[in-house]
């Protein structure tokens, strides 16, 4: 219910979108919110034609997996409320990322994409697979995130806006390196090799979430970044040889990976990588025709993807395994999804009377309109690739519902729910081909957003025997053979490292971080304290460079020196005699009476009183307080004690620098007269400590009396508890 | 605002000695601190849009001339965190309420008058022009904060409210210290006249000065290599004290330290700072992976976010300063949501281990949404406050050219986002361990945890729907701070 | 400034240092008692020479002790008497839950430094 109810807000959005393109008279429309202002954030918001075009995919596919996630999950499966909200919150902000005119608008989006389809990858967190897939694909996704967010800020920076539509052309060393963080962005969201490693683990996701997000929505992003950057950045040196060789190893990577698997789910996964990769191959080319083939390429593959999973998941979800050398017979007991999957097949390998052909044959003569080495690498990439993707339709397609020898599948009750929105898309690619026209004005304009170029050209229902023709059928030819040969055969290439290195890259950090934490935080507070008095060794060395001797004098009296060696002495005795509580309280208490003697010598009697009634206090405390104190020392290594040792000399050191230092050269001095006369004035009272206290500085008194108030009620709350838990003590 | 100033500070202590008196009657004690608590957020809102129209206001108290007495000096700056702050304490508060009920609570005789006097020494931190001053005001905090740690005297709480009173105490007696040196080198404790003095000191005892303090504020702020004290002693609090410690205690510290060194102009430290800032993120975030309890992972997050901070600082620029601002201004409610939430899910397992938790998603999802959004933030992921603090110091970053500390705050925050990932895949997702799930709480108090929870969520919200205004405020703040002859023009007229 | 008071500053310093820097709860204790002697002192210090007592009728501007560093020492005196004495509570606290007069380590850090594997 709750699911056939979120199909309601990409519906709307759909007809708001072809409305757009259908009725597109003068200005797109926009919307623009402002957010930060002083930091150029904003929301602009602009339906234009490509954008129009994205929204049409996103929208319409959208209605249509909702529909077939109700036949998916059935009535009865726990959850699909979060997972409505997760998808329709995946949906809008798709839609935002494509209707994204400011550069910052687009980074929120893309972000928001990450996070959703981290939910949606983890949707069946029980799973321990799904949970690992959904953090790669975070991690990898949010990575190149970060590369965005410092790219954009390098291009924003450059261009000195942050609107898309006046953004200029940016070269130099800044726009290099803002190219390369874009691509790698790009190349992380759209699983461009060697970033793709999360796609395949993504498959862990339910079948809606992979016919919506894997094939025509977010894996798109990082390709609609290229297209949409492309203006800006595509004539920095990095643009191009980075863009095509991500696409270059990609296109065939992923379709070697697809014909290595025999899980269906993985086939499909590891050949939208290859076809990205094509998509970025052109668009990083730039011409007009090359952009002009990857638009109509990103239709033509949204509608044959979104089928072909569907299909997939309908096949998992009623013969209960999507492995293509488990399955048999599906071609007569299933007759309508293997006819989607034949129409939607076909038109991933490019054969006529599809949408897919018509976009191929775009590629190969964008390629062939090249020239020099530009040419050969395009040519390479569209013709190879294509050339496996024939290999691994064939081989799936024969999988799925070709001849077996094994009995044949049982399979559970058809789902109208599932078949109906794949069997849309299969007429889709059929219409599409039909209706040329109408593809054309969807993707003519978009394209020449892009790259003005791309104008002059269309496509073509039948070009006639053309070379660009020839090497089609050949394609078709070639590719069907590999596919035959490898068909039911698991290729001989070595599996994939890619997903366990990031996984193990992951754990790699975790236990980085448990080796460094380990290090530093180990848990002793002596260490802790002597790390932080050797710091403060180190803070006080620039007082080393300014002392002034003659700033210091020996003694304001003899007396005075005489009691600062017995306040020392008498503090190093205390030290000695620690361990008995008697030893240390006379220690202790002889230092409170020398440091009184101080006071009095310096002409502060008030202090030396108040010192003396609090000595007493504490060394009363101290020896009622604590109980008995223990003689077994822990048994230290020499090496620290003297570590400790070396460590306090220092830090007394360090003081002493610091006050002859400040006592050098004073750049102000205390206003004596003034509070002398004002005390008496203004304060009323002859004892000047007491003024201070009470009147000119009575908030610090105020301070003191709370704090000493606090202290009282913290150390009454540690006797309670200690009076009321004694017995867990014992 | 003359009579406003002193009573934010004032107030709350004279409102903890009440509701100490009305400990026995608990709904008035509650009452009383509510209201205060309220009050203050109120009056620093109020200071906030005042002093953002009429410019600071300036307090001498007794009317004594700075040279003498202390001042008080609320400029945008330390009204903006003022305000967040305090408007953060106001949600603690509510929620503790709410977790009273339940079996983790902390007793509420002292929580609540000690929140009181812990709010007054925050807001006596932020609004004294005075170093002195400045001194007591951490006091204040600190004894409130030990006590607050320690008051139920659990042995793990003794154990590490020892660590965390004993590093504290070391860094008071090093603040003591550098009181001494500056009042021997300048003649006054006064900020104002200190941002005309300490810089007219010869270079060395200048440095060592800035050093110095630069040790005393970072211990408080949990700075590289002197934050030890707080993962080992945040985690074993209540919930509550833990909270408001993770919002607050840290922050006073880096309030201070950007104060001071921008007040003394400090710019030559500039590269130590970011080393340390670097340090300090990098280090945080390792701690937070190597951690496998939501409160630790969450304590190490504070000293990775207080790197963030440090770096704005350490740029001396206006565009960092005012980065590190927002930065602030975000962090301390968003911080202390974090942990309320990590009080829930301990609440629901009756422990915050991640091993023993699990599948709460399901369960709760409106909990893991309560996670979600400020986790998100924390990571500086868009829409959310987090992004904008992070955009205006990595944008700062590049601006100034100091490409290494821009390349670890990044780094540093793909980091946050995978510890975040593991709180969520450890508590959120997976299988629930426990055979039977029981309720530790009463749907009551849950309902108040939530909503205590849910409202303050609305309010990190509105820092980002705000942040426009707030940037705009950050960077007038910062300008006023890189440039203090401003400052001391006004204390001193 | 007086080369004698620095002295007993340094000298306190250094002893207080040492003792906090132990394991035993009581020497910690004793050694912050020390610190906040030196650090009294140093505020003292700060202040100028010695003087006659601060009281305005029975001297004059130039013979007086500043009084300001007085004052700041005397607040800084009873907040450290409070510190102290609650430090004293927390440390006997302590020994009677563990029986013991020594700090103990942080029992999560210690298990996480011990499963570690770089």
């Amino acid at each position: 219910m709750v699911l056939r109810l979120a199909a309601i807000p990409p519906l709307v959005s759909t007809v708001v979108a072809l409305g757009v393109l259908l009725g597109s008279s003068g200005d797109a429309p926009s919307l623009d919110v402002s957010w930060v202002p002083g930091l150029d954030l904003e929301f602009v918001f602009q339906i234009d034609s490509l954008a129009a075009l994205m929204t049409l995919l996103v929208s319409g596919i959208g209605v249509l997996v909702f529909v077939y996630a109700n036949g998916y999950f059935g009535p009865t499966a726990a959850g699909t409320g979060r997972f409505a909200t997760t998808l329709l919150a995946f949906s809008t902000a798709m839609l935002g990322l494509v209707w994204a005119d400011s550069v910052w608008t687009l980074f929120v989006f893309w972000e928001a994409t990450s996070i959703t389809s981290f939910l949606l990858v983890g949707h069946k967190s029980v799973d321990a697979a799904a949970r690992l897939a959904a953090r790669r694909a975070l991690l990898i996704t949010a990575g190149g995130g970060l590369a965005l967010l410092a790219g954009l800020l390098i291009l924003a920076d450059r261009a000195g806006t942050t609107r898309l539509d006046d953004m200029g052309p940016v070269g130099g060393t800044a726009g290099g390196v803002a190219a390369a963080l874009v691509l790698v962005a790009a190349a992380t969201k759209s699983a461009q090799f060697p970033f793709h490693v999360w796609l395949p683990g993504a498959m862990a996701a339910p079948t809606p979430v992979s016919a919506y997000l894997h094939s025509a929505t977010m894996v798109k992003a990082g390709v609609l970044l290229v297209a949409l950057l492309g203006p800006a950045l595509g004539e920095t040196d990095v643009w191009k040889p980075v863009g095509i060789g991500f696409g270059l190893l990609s296109a065939f990577w992923g379709a070697i990976g697809a014909l290595r698997h025999t899980d269906a789910k993985l086939i499909l996964a590891w050949g939208t990588v290859s076809q990205l990769g094509l998509m970025i191959v052109l668009l990083s080319a730039g011409s007009g025709k090359a952009v002009f083939a990857a638009v109509s390429l990103i239709l033509a593959h949204a509608v044959f993807k979104a089928a072909l999973f569907m299909v997939v998941g309908e096949i998992d979800v009623r013969a209960g395994t999507r492995d293509i050398s488990a399955l048999s017979g599906l071609g007569s007991r299933m007759p309508l999804a293997a006819m989607v999957a034949v129409v939607s097949g076909a038109s991933m390998a490019g054969v006529p009377p599809l949408l897919g052909f018509t976009a191929k044959e775009a590629a190969i003569e964008a390629a062939l309109k090249m020239d020099g080495l530009e040419a050969l690498v395009v040519g390479f990439a569209v013709i190879g690739g294509s050339v496996l993707t024939v290999a691994y339709t064939v081989r799936l397609l024969l999988g799925l519902f070709g001849p077996s020898d094994q009995p044949a599948t049982d399979i559970a009750d058809r789902r109208p729910a599932m078949a109906f929105p794949s069997a849309l898309l299969a007429v889709g690619s059929v219409l599409g081909y039909v209706f040329l026209g109408t593809v054309n004005s969807l993707v003519r304009p978009a394209a020449v957003q892009v790259q003005p170029e791309a104008e002059v050209y269309y496509l073509l229902r039948w070009p006639g025997i053309t070379t660009a023709f020839l090497i089609s059928v050949a394609i078709v030819v070639a590719g069907s053979t590999v596919g035959w040969l490898v068909f039911r055969r698991p290729l001989g290439v070595p599996s994939p490292v890619g997903a366990g290195v990031v996984d193990r890259g992951t754990d790699g950090v975790l236990s980085v971080a448990r080796f460094v934490t380990g290090r530093v935080q180990h848990g002793s507070l002596p260490v802790y304290m002597a790390v932080m008095a050797m710091t403060v060794i180190v803070a006080a060395l620039p007082f080393a460079f300014d002392v002034e001797p003659s700033a210091i004098y020996l003694w304001d009296s003899p007396m005075q020196g005489v009691l600062a060696v017995v306040v020392v002495g008498a503090a190093v005795l205390t030290s000695g005699m620690a361990s008995s509580r008697l030893g240390a309280a006379l220690g202790l208490g002889s230092v409170g009476v020398a440091v009184s003697g101080l006071f009095v010598v310096h002409g502060a009697p008030d202090l030396a009183l108040t010192q003396l009634l609090v000595e007493t206090v504490i060394v009363v405390g101290f020896v009622l307080g604590l109980g008995h104190l223990t003689r077994r020392f822990p048994s230290a290594k020499a090496g620290w004690r003297l570590l400790r040792l070396v460590v306090s000399v220092c830090v007394g050191g360090a003081v002493a620098l610091a006050l002859a230092s400040s006592a050098s050269n004073p750049s102000g001095v205390p206003p004596l007269e003034d509070l002398t006369v004002a005390a008496v004035d203004e304060g009323g009272g002859n004892n000047l400590v007491n003024v201070i206290l009470t009147d000119v500085r009575a908030l610090d008194t105020l301070g003191e009396v709370v704090v000493l108030a606090v202290a009282a009620l913290g150390i009454l709350a540690l006797t309670e508890s200690g009076r009321s838990r004694k017995e867990e003590v014992a | 605002m003359t009579t406003l100033v002193p009573l934010l500070v004032v107030g709350p202590l004279l409102a903890a000695a009440l509701a100490l008196a009305a400990r026995s009657l608990g709904r008035l004690r509650d009452a009383i601190t509510l209201i205060t608590l309220f009050g203050v957020a109120l009056g620093a809102l109020i200071l906030v849009l005042s002093v953002n129209r009429s410019g600071p206001v300036v307090v001498r108290l007794g009317g004594w001339h700075p040279e003498l007495g202390i001042v008080l000096v609320a400029d945008l700056f330390a009204a903006l965190v003022l305000l967040s702050a305090t408007a953060t304490v106001l949600a603690v508060e509510v929620f503790s309420i709410g977790q009273r009920k339940t079996v983790w609570a902390a007793s509420p005789d002292l929580v609540g008058p000690l929140l009181l006097v812990l709010t007054g020494g925050v807001s006596l931190a932020f609004l004294t022009g005075d170093l002195f001053t400045l001194f007591v005001a951490f006091e204040l905090i600190l004894v409130s904060s030990y006590v607050l740690l320690t008051h139920q005297g659990r042995s793990g709480q003794v154990r590490s409210g020892m660590s965390y009173v004993v590093m504290n105490l070391f860094a008071s007696t090093l603040f003591l210290f550098g009181l001494a040196f500056v009042y021997a080198s300048t003649g006054t404790v006064n900020m104002a006249l200190l941002s005309e003095r300490v810089p007219e000191l010869s270079s060395g005892t200048q440095l060592g000065l800035g050093l110095w303090f630069f040790v005393v504020f970072g211990t408080k702020a949990a700075a590289f290599p002197l934050f030890s004290w707080l993962p080992d002693s945040y985690p074993t609090a209540p919930t509550t004290i833990t909270a408001v410690f993770a919002g607050l205690l840290t922050k006073v510290g880096v309030y201070s330290l950007i104060r001071f060194h921008t007040l003394t102009r400090m710019d030559e430290l500039g590269p130590i700072v970011l080393i340390v800032a670097g340090a300090t993120m990098l280090v945080g975030v390792l701690g937070a992976l190597a951690q496998n309890d939501v409160k630790r992972i969450l304590s190490f997050h504070i000293i990775s976010q207080i790197g963030y901070m440090l770096m704005g600082l350490g740029l001396f620029t206006v565009a960092g300063v005012a980065g590190a601002v927002l930065f602030l201004v975000h962090h301390i409610p968003t911080k202390t949501l974090l942990f309320l939430v990590g009080g829930m899910i301990e609440d629901e397992y009756g422990t915050s281990d991640l091993d023993k938790a699990g599948g709460l998603a399901a369960r709760r999802p409106i909990l893991g949404l309560l996670f979600a959004i400020p986790a998100m933030s924390l990571a500086g992921l868009p829409p959310f406050s987090g992004f904008v603090a992070k955009l205006s110091l990595i944008r700062a970053g590049i601006e100034a050219q100091s490409t290494l500390i821009v390349i670890v705050a990044l780094v540093v925050s793909a980091l946050t986002l995978l510890s975040m990932v593991k709180i969520w895949l450890g508590v959120f997702w997976g299988v629930d361990p426990r055979d039977e799930p029981t309720e530790l709480s009463s749907p009551q108090a849950r309902m108040l945890m939530t909503s205590a929870t849910g409202a303050a969520i609305v309010g990190t919200l509105l820092v980002a729907v705000l942040a426009g205004p707030l940037w705009d405020m950050s960077l007038a703040a910062a300008e006023s701070l890189l440039d203090p002859s401003g400052y001391a023009t006004e204390v001193l007229r | 400034m007086s080369g004698s008071l620095i002295f007993a500053i340094a000298g306190l310093s250094a002893v207080g240092i040492y003792m906090i820097t132990g394991r035993s709860l009581s020497r910690i204790v004793l050694g912050f008692a020390l610190l906040g002697h030196a650090s009294v002192l140093a505020l003292l210090a700060s202040g100028g020479p010695a003087g006659d007592p601060p009281l305005a009728d029975r001297t004059t501007a130039t013979e007086v002790a500043n009084p300001v560093p007085q004052a700041l020492a005397l607040t800084a005196i009873v907040i450290s008497f409070g510190l102290t004495l609650f430090l004293l509570a927390l440390a006997r606290r302590q020994q009677e839950l563990t029986g013991d007069d020594l700090v103990e380590d942080d029992v999560e850090d210690r298990r996480i430094a011990s499963q570690e594997t770089p």
